[in-house]
């Protein structure tokens, strides 16, 4: 039997209730943790770190749903927890720019995972990204990778769309030169 | 999608470890019910804590008011010290009775065969102070004196007044 399909306001008020907290958890955590889980990840690389704050942003949902006023989506809260904790994270630690090996599978066959042959130009890309400053890499991310509208950066974010524009306008010149160099 | 982008697409070249999605769900619901176990707890204890300290500050506040200090100070006036002087200790309070023989200048009043001092207005002589200088001199054997005399003669710091050449002449 197939499982209803439920919408973002019903997830909350499942998790805003007590008796259906848990229930409403892991729907929210079914319907995004990839889509989060590969927006840290891009950030902070190393997948240890992206868990260890993917699980910290469910934390914070799980423990302060209440608080949510759905005066923006349910997703674009969860980006912006994500992104807050990533940045945290980042800013204890400098050394997540530098260049991460990338290791072998463990087994292969994930999804968006890249075969070896096609590797080379994706690990420049991401080498791109990551030398981009701070704000540019994040518009970069949410824009090109996660297809998010510029009002929905700009709450994620908290920046005008204008100035978001500017932002990944430059990110893509950035790489472009980074990828014409190397 | 950007078109300049277009053959790289949207891979990634980051591996995530088998069955990472499958359970990750369960983990962090296990960490998130552990999380709010601790925070409650927490919270508890410090509802308690501020409920002792208020409690406490009551208690103390009452028995300060039940009790009030014998002396009050106000705030920023430096009390002077009292400083116990050699007269305060050997003189005789007020209202003390002495035997007669040891009474010293002050205010007296009899009282029977002794005297009660009212209140000493100045400092009372003690009977060590009040020996003179000739009894004193009594005491001291006649060697001793002229010694210091011969120390006092010798000693190349003692001025010479008139009246010291006087007393040589004399």
């Amino acid at each position: 039997m197939p499982m209803p399909e439920y919408h973002d306001d019903q997830i909350i008020a499942l998790l805003k209730d007590p008796v259906s907290k848990e229930k409403g958890f892991r729907l929210l955590m079914d319907r995004y943790k990839e889509r989060i889980y590969w927006h840290i990840r891009r950030l902070v690389v190393a997948h240890e770190e992206a868990e260890d704050i993917l699980q910290e942003t469910f934390i914070n949902v799980y423990r302060f749903a209440g608080s949510f006023k759905g005066e923006s989506k349910l997703s674009t809260w969860l980006y912006r927890i994500a992104t807050n904790e990533s940045i945290r994270w980042l800013k204890k630690q400098k050394s997540a720019r530098e260049e991460v090996k990338v290791a072998k599978p463990v087994n292969g066959g994930q999804e968006g995972y890249v075969p070896v042959e096609e590797e080379e130009i994706v690990r420049k890309f991401q080498q791109a990204i990551r030398q981009l400053p701070e704000k540019q890499r994040l518009v970069f991310n949410l824009r090109y990778y996660d297809e998010l509208s510029y009002e929905e950066i700009g709450q994620i974010l908290n920046s005008p769309v204008n100035a978001l524009k500017t932002n990944y306008h430059y990110a893509k010149e950035k790489i472009r030169e980074f990828l014409l160099k190397n | 999608m950007e078109k300049e982008f277009k053959e790289i697409g949207k891979k990634m070249p980051y591996p995530v470890p088998e069955d990472f999605f499958e359970n990750i769900t369960e983990a962090t619901l296990e960490k998130a019910r552990l999380r709010e176990r601790s925070s409650g707890k927490r919270r508890l204890l410090v509802q308690w804590l501020a409920a002792a300290a208020l409690l406490t500050g009551v208690v103390f506040t009452g028995i300060r008011m039940l009790n009030p200090p014998v002396k009050e100070f106000s705030a920023g006036r430096v009390e002077p010290l009292e400083i116990a002087t050699r007269e305060a200790i050997v003189a005789p309070q007020p209202g003390t009775v002495v035997p007669e023989e040891t009474i010293s200048p002050g205010k007296i009043t009899n009282s029977g065969g002794n005297s009660v001092i009212e209140s000493p207005d100045t400092p009372v002589a003690t009977e060590e102070n009040s020996e003179s200088l000739e009894d004193l001199l009594a005491s001291i054997p006649d060697e001793t004196l002229k010694e210091w005399g011969a120390l006092l003669n010798n000693d190349p710091f003692f001025e010479e007044t008139e009246d010291n050449a006087q007393h040589e002449n004399d």
